[in-house]
């Protein structure tokens, strides 16, 4: 599959002969299908941005994959990229940041990592996508979709998501938020009934202790019984229960961390191309959960 | 007694015997099999039941996951109350991970209450929970089941919350304990129809089983039943006796019987050779002696046949004395004629003699007185001799005369025929004329009340030893005669058929026995007085009549009367040669 890939980009180039070919490896954490998908869009793009040039241009940009759940040691990881001496790492996934952090000669890109400040902290060899949906951007969709929804339900984590409940209310001082803390993922479902009769949706947050994957049911058994449609945030959720999801774009994301690769590539030194949120967003409506809730979805944009 | 004799025939018969073990067994077999079907059902039927519980309890465990986890005991009420929406469910309850009893609702008081009451046996419980991941048991009227309420804690990574990690091993921690009281009242009921299912199952079962085995051990018993009926009916064993021990008494002697025979085989072989040689030679005495005695019997064969010819000779003379008998009244009556008349025609001679006389010297007497007077006397001559008729007497009397002559002439013509048989040669002769010839010579006595009916058809003339026909019907004849003892009817039939005279012969005699009508045709025999008859006359008659190549009948009924009925050819296809004598 990737070498037929690899070949039709050949083919695709075969007159182009004008940038030069870049050594990149993509480092993973693993190989499902986001990471695929993200790292096709992203050499895609990357191949569209520098055409390649030269010697190497019969094989145009070298992309070698590090795959974590295969070498799984950090420092082997780090002496093979240092025997291959790329032009950029690209790490998908927080284990594949944590595993080349230590390498500061070579520009590191990173997708796919949720909070990744925590990580890189002051680095300036390390930039890249971060992994989370802009508050505004979800809202924007919610009001496209659903515009008679005023009061959010949220059940949120001080320590983790106080920020998102901040930047809501900033954002959007047309809708009102219920915002109740859970000090613990036990608290959740007695918050919810808290919740009752208070509010047009439930917003779920990407916070680990309100929306452990295991008190999940209870937000979409709560939707069911009081015909409160959920929001959610991936696609992971639709399954579930959730009515909306407004989710990234992987393409996009893919593509936005080549556009930042080609700069640096180009000579832009790392700290000039700053860490990113998402441009895009993909919104989902699940048909049959809107049709069970009885919502009125004003309209879906095209995919 | 005899209400006691079908019982002893059914331990008698084999056929009953094998009936009633292959019944037994079938019987016994049945309830075996009954038994084991309602262990396996009620087996089958509990393990449906005990996995149903446990269904049951593993959902109510996976639906209250997260009440229990977050002991909110409003989320309890859904899933325990669709819970004990099913029937047979009576207490649902629900325990956290320390014991401590979150949830508990029940439909009617039960046993789970005393374990309760029992903090030691509910840790044990639990420990076993946790160690065997399920726990169920049966009180007497009801199912308990457990099933351990986990909850999923995974180590979720916050790029878990955006993807499916499926490489993330699903940790799950022990956060309580689900448990569920299911009545057993359907469950008895279902036990109860399994119960009554099989055994109708069975019963029906048994009735065919029974019927099937009757009729197959009847099918296939019938060679042996009918071997064992002869056996009885040859020995005429009183049939009273044990059907199995006749046979293998009947069997037993048989083979002894066998072992006996083949003894005397190898006996008889071992003499045999001796017995051959003893038997041979008296074989060829008996050989020379059967000569001996063939030579003494072809003597007296011979000597018989000369006694035979003596015989027959001596029926021919008492024949011929019969005969002579009746030719001597036949010409004595027809002499008579002529001697009877002779007298008359000597008077009437007499008288004209006298007339005659008168006459003498008339011529010579003048007309006068004298001539008157000679002339008176003349007429009263004529008076007293009836002159007038004399003359019509006398042709009388020589017509008589006539006819005794005639008489006798043919008399002794037909002697003549009969007498002349010795030199006799086959001729065309007329049947008719040869039975008309031949009744004369029948006793005159014996036909004096017996009418002679001839009814002759036509018939060619035959060619035959006319003298010997004619003593056959004459011999035939006689013998109705003597039948009819002087009173009857004796009809002679003639008609002509296929190229043969038939003649019968029918009397209205005294008939011949049944048994003896076979050997009338023997030579002497007879049921006549000696002196009588000699028993020739019909043996001759059929050697005659083999002699034209004819046949001869014989019908009678006693009583009424005999036919005999001769059966000619026209014309023998050979001559046989003449019977000597
Ligand atoms: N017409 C008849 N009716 C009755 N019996 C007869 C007649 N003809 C022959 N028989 C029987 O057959 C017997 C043999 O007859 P036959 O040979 O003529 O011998 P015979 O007259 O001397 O006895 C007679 O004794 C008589 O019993
Ligand atoms: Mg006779």
């Amino acid at each position: 599959m990737k070498k037929t890939l690899f070949l039709i980009i050949l083919i695709l180039l075969a007159g182009v002969r004008t940038a030069m070919a870049y050594d990149i490896v993509v480092v993973k954490s693993g190989n499902e299908m986001p990471m695929a998908q993200v790292c096709q869009a992203f050499s895609d793009k990357l191949v569209h941005l520098l055409p390649a040039r030269g010697i190497k241009s019969i094989e145009p940009h070298r992309f070698r994959e590090i795959d974590l759940s295969q070498s799984p040691t950090k420092s082997v990881v780090e002496l093979q990229i240092r025997d291959l001496r790329p032009d950029l790492i690209l790490t998908m996934g927080r284990n594949a940041l944590l595993a080349v952090r230590d390498i500061r000669e070579i520009p590191i890109v990173y997708l796919l990592v949720v909070a990744p400040e925590i990580i890189t902290q002051d680095r300036d060899n390390i930039t890249g996508v971060k992994l989370e949906i802009p508050v505004r951007l979800q809202f924007d969709e919610l009001r496209r979709l659903l515009p008679q929804v005023r009061r959010i339900g949220v059940i949120y984590n001080t320590a983790h998501s106080a920020m998102e409940i901040q930047e809501a209310r900033r954002d959007r001082p047309d809708l009102q938020f219920v915002a109740l803390n859970a000090q613990s993922t036990r608290e959740v479902p007695s918050l919810l009934e808290e919740l009752r009769g208070k509010v047009d949706l439930i917003w779920l947050l990407p916070d680990i202790i309100v929306t452990n994957p295991q008190i999940l049911e209870s937000y979409f058994l709560f939707s069911f019984k009081n015909k409160v449609p959920v929001l959610a945030f991936s696609e992971k959720y639709l399954k579930s229960g959730a009515a909306i999801v407004v989710t990234f774009d992987l393409e996009a994301m893919g593509e936005q961390a080549a556009a930042m690769a080609a700069h640096i590539l180009l000579g832009t030194s790392v700290s000039g191309v700053p860490p990113a949120e998402i441009s895009r967003v993909k919104t989902i409506v699940n048909q049959t959960v809107a049709r069970k809730l009885q919502l009125t979805v004003t309209e879906e944009r095209p995919q | 007694m005899n209400r006691w004799r079908p019982f002893h025939r059914i331990r008698e018969s084999f056929v009953a015997k094998i009936s009633i073990t292959l019944i037994s067994v079938v019987i016994v077999l049945a309830f075996l099999f009954d038994l084991m079907l309602i262990r396996l059902q009620q087996k089958a039927y509990e393990d449906e039941n005990i996995k149903h519980g446990l269904s049951l309890v593993r959902l109510l465990a996976q639906s209250v996951r997260i009440a229990v986890f977050s002991e909110n005991n409003q989320d309890f009420i859904m899933p325990v109350n669709s819970i004990l929406g099913h029937d047979d469910v009576v207490e649902a309850d629900i325990f956290n991970n320390e014991g401590v009893m979150l949830f508990s609702r029940k439909k009617q008081e039960n046993s789970l209450a005393q374990i309760l009451d029992n903090p030691e046996h509910l840790a044990s419980i639990f420990k076993n929970i946790k160690e065997a991941g399920e726990m169920h048991w049966q009180t007497p009227n009801s199912f308990i089941f457990w099933w351990p309420v986990y909850f999923n804690t995974s180590t979720s990574s916050d790029e878990s919350l955006y993807f499916e990690m499926d490489d993330e091993p699903p940790a799950r921690e022990l956060i309580g304990y689900a448990a569920l009281v299911i009545s057993k009242q359907s469950f008895s009921e279902g036990v109860r129809n399994i119960l009554i299912n099989t055994g109708f199952i069975v019963v029906c079962f048994l009735a065919v089983g029974i019927f099937m085995s009757f009729v197959v051990v009847r099918r296939m018993t019938r060679p042996l039943s009918n071997i064992l009926q002869k056996v009885k009916e040859n020995t005429g064993s009183a049939g009273m006796r044990d059907d199995l021990s006749l046979l293998s008494e009947t069997y037993g002697g048989m083979i002894q019987e066998l072992e006996q025979s083949f003894e005397t085989i190898k006996e008889l072989k071992d003499g045999l050779e001796v017995k051959v040689a003893e038997r041979t030679r008296e074989l060829s005495d008996r050989q020379t002696q059967l000569e001996k005695a063939n030579l003494k019997l072809s003597e007296t064969l011979a000597k018989l046949q000369e006694a035979q010819q003596q015989l027959v000779q001596s029926e021919k003379m008492a024949a011929m004395g019969q005969m002579v008998a009746g030719v001597a009244h036949e010409i004595n009556n027809s002499v008579n004629f002529i001697s009877g008349a002779l007298p008359s025609v000597k008077r009437l001679l007499g008288d004209i003699k006298e007339l005659l006389a008168g006459y003498e010297g008339f011529e010579q007497i003048p007309n006068g007185d004298e001539r008157s007077r000679k002339i008176e006397a003349i007429h009263a001559l004529k008076n007293e001799i009836e002159f007038a008729d004399i003359f019509a007497t006398f042709e009388q009397l020589l017509a008589n005369i006539e006819e005794g002559t005639t008489r006798t002439t043919r008399i002794i013509k037909d002697l003549k025929i009969f007498t002349r048989q010795g030199a006799e040669k086959f001729k065309q002769a007329d049947i008719h004329s040869i039975i008309d010839s031949s009744i004369p010579f029948i006793d005159s006595k014996l036909l004096k009340g017996v009418e002679i009916r001839k009814e002759f058809g036509d018939i060619q003339p035959v060619n035959c030893l006319a003298g010997r026909i004619s003593q056959v019907f004459l011999n035939i004849m006689q013998n109705a005669a003597q039948a009819m003892n002087g009173k009857g009817t004796l009809t002679i039939r003639t008609w002509q058929e296929n190229g043969q005279a038939h003649v019968s012969l029918t009397d209205t005699g005294c008939g011949i026995e049944k048994d003896l009508i076979n050997r009338v045709f023997d030579p002497f025999f007879t049921t006549k007085e000696v002196g009588k008859g000699s028993g020739l006359g019909l043996g001759i008659s059929y050697d005659i009549i083999k002699q034209h190549s004819g046949r001869i009948n014989v019908a009678s009924v006693v009583g009424q009367g005999t036919v005999f009925e001769v059966i000619l050819p026209l014309s023998p296809p050979v001559f046989p040669p003449t019977m000597k004598g």
